[in-house]
């Protein structure tokens, strides 16, 4: 294939994909694809300000960054069991658990 | 340290009996201020300074620059003067063109070098010709005195300062890096100091001093020593006579300046102005609390009785915290006769410095002209160990002020840090943000309906 050609074909590739995203996934899907988002941004805009000004309180930004990392897999995870799983209470109870222990955790080493 | 103020048990040690009569107006503005004069020869088998260690004299003035040794036996060469300086007394010393080598020695002790023998100070420009003997221009008038109030008190300054004063002898070089020393009378720019009627010695290799001269020529110098002590060293004895005090200078037709001068000069030589104290060292936290004790006495009843239970720890130090603010305030005074003996001082450059090895902080005291308090608040570095308050205040014409207090901070009790801290406060929110989002994605997830198109979730074998 032409490079031009291969060009087109990432954007082309993009768009299907994307087309293909809407028409496959459903709301609960999109729903836990949206709390991803969220958390990949909190994330990044976290990492971001410790760049600017310095890891003063490092315990809490360590815990802050965590917090994110943290609910991001187990949202994965989530998503994971939702695809396979019918019981959606199941999931999210075994879910709500993770997060309780990954926010007892935060709170404390946060200062 | 403060200084000794107001000394009056005055002794003068003369060369002659004859220098009573010669220098009688000076000598009666001294006991018109009080001092109670003893005046014995220098040479006089019965002079003695110290008794059982103790000096009998606050004050000595020593019109004996002809004396060659000392009989008495408690007088021990060119070390007498020094000695009795070091001990507290203050000291006028006048020599004169034709002083013995003990004077000269004497006067070395104080960082006063006088020129070489038979030389002496003259000035073709200024001089007082009516004087004069033998037409050798030898008495230098000189109004080259030092500006400062507590030296000359209100004589000094230019306007409406004292006339100019006539000078016959010799003159003497003070090393300018000596810090204790002062010059109180200088030479003119036209002023020099040479043998008369020989040829002065170009500078060379060999002489490496060159001709004293100029406005650096000293003609009275004072020095006050580390104890507050001052010896007033004087080339002349000429200056302090009847005969130069009423004399009347040529050029202006005004009297000299000698006897305003003279007197002005013994009243600081003799410790009557210029004298500094504090007292009322007190610093406590702005808000008004006392530091702590550093350590609280607790009772071990186990233990036999004690007067020195930790004999290695000081219970008394005071400790503050790092970021306190605290204020410290002392109360100097200066002793001034001629307003009344202790006034309050006032000055805006008294400095403070809080110190732990190194100056953490170094501010000017703030002034209360009323009371002469100075104080100052500020607050404690970040800093911890033993710190001390410190003024070392030195100014010239005053006596020295030294004080120091010492105390402990502390850092802060793992109670006393900040709970929140400002610039973690992303972290907080996004870990709180965290917890918002988990609950709305919850409630969004298990109660949303299932829209029109929709995949059904894959079927597990359930049925």
């Amino acid at each position: 294939m032409t490079p031009a050609a291969s060009a087109l074909d990432i954007r082309g590739v993009g768009k299907s994909l994307l087309a293909e995203y809407r028409k496959a996934a459903n709301t609960q899907t999109k729903i836990v694809d949206l709390f991803l988002a969220f958390i990949v941004a909190t994330g990044v805009l976290q990492f971001l300000y410790c760049a600017l000004v310095g890891t003063f309180p490092f315990n809490s930004f360590l815990s802050g960054f965590f917090s994110c990392v943290g609910m991001f897999a187990l949202t994965v995870s989530l998503r994971l069991q939702l695809s396979s799983e019918k019981n959606v209470e199941k999931a999210f109870g075994e879910y709500t658990f993770c997060c309780l222990l990954l926010f007892f955790v935060v709170f404390n080493f946060i200062g | 340290m403060t200084g000794r103020a107001g000394g009056k048990r005055t002794i003068a040690l003369l060369d002659s009996l004859a220098i009573l009569d010669t220098h009688s107006i000076f000598f009666a503005g001294l006991a018109a201020r009080g001092h109670k004069l003893t005046y014995t020869l220098a040479t006089s088998p019965r002079v003695t300074l110290f008794e059982y260690g103790q000096p009998l004299y606050d004050n000595v003035v020593y019109f004996a620059p002809t004396t060659t040794a000392f009989t008495a036996p408690g007088l021990e060469g060119s070390q007498t003067l020094a000695d009795f300086v070091a001990q507290g007394g203050n000291l006028i010393m006048a020599a004169d063109v034709d002083m013995s080598d003990l004077t000269r020695e004497m006067a070395s002790e104080f960082g006063v070098d006088f020129d070489k023998k038979r030389t002496v100070v003259m000035d073709h420009f200024s001089h007082a010709p009516a004087l004069d003997l033998k037409g050798m221009h030898t008495n230098v008038v000189s109004s080259n005195l030092i500006e400062n109030e507590k030296i000359l008190g209100p004589v000094a300054g230019r306007k409406g300062g004292a006339a100019p004063v006539v000078f016959r002898g010799v003159g003497h070089i003070v090393d300018p890096e000596n810090i204790l020393a002062v010059p109180i009378l200088s030479g003119m720019s036209s002023t020099y100091s040479a043998a008369p009627l020989k040829e002065i010695p170009a500078p060379s290799l060999a002489s490496a001093r060159l001709t004293n001269a100029g406005t650096t020529l000293g003609l009275i110098s004072g020095v006050q020593g580390r104890n507050n002590a001052r010896a007033t060293i004087s080339g002349s004895l000429d200056f302090f006579s009847d005969a130069y005090f009423q004399h009347t200078l040529d050029t202006t037709g005004q009297l000299a300046g000698n006897e305003l001068v003279a007197l002005e000069i013994s009243k600081w030589a003799f410790g009557e102005r210029g004298i500094l104290r504090a007292s009322n060292v007190t610093h406590h936290r702005a808000d008004g609390s006392n530091p702590e004790h550093l350590l609280a006495t607790k009772e071990k009843p186990d233990l036999p009785f004690s007067l020195f239970p930790d004999p290695e720890l000081n219970r008394q130090s005071l400790v503050y915290r790092i970021k306190d603010d605290i204020i410290y305030s002392l109360v100097i005074e200066e002793y001034d006769a001629d307003r009344g003996g202790w006034v309050p001082y006032q000055a805006s450059d008294v400095q403070l410095e809080f110190v732990m090895l190194d100056p953490h902080i170094r501010t000017f005291l703030e002034c209360v002209p009323e009371t002469g308090r100075f104080w100052k608040l500020f607050k404690v570095p970040d800093n911890y160990g033993i710190f001390k308050f410190r003024i070392l205040y030195r100014r010239p014409g005053l006596s020295v002020l030294a004080v120091n207090t010492q105390v402990s901070v502390r850092p802060f009790n793992h109670d006393e840090y900040e709970r929140f801290i400002f610039s973690a406060f992303p972290y907080y929110a996004s870990a709180f943000s965290m917890m918002t989002g988990f609950l709305v994605f919850g409630v969004a997830l298990l109660y949303s309906k299932p829209q029109k198109g929709d995949r059904e979730g894959k079927n597990l074998k359930k049925e």
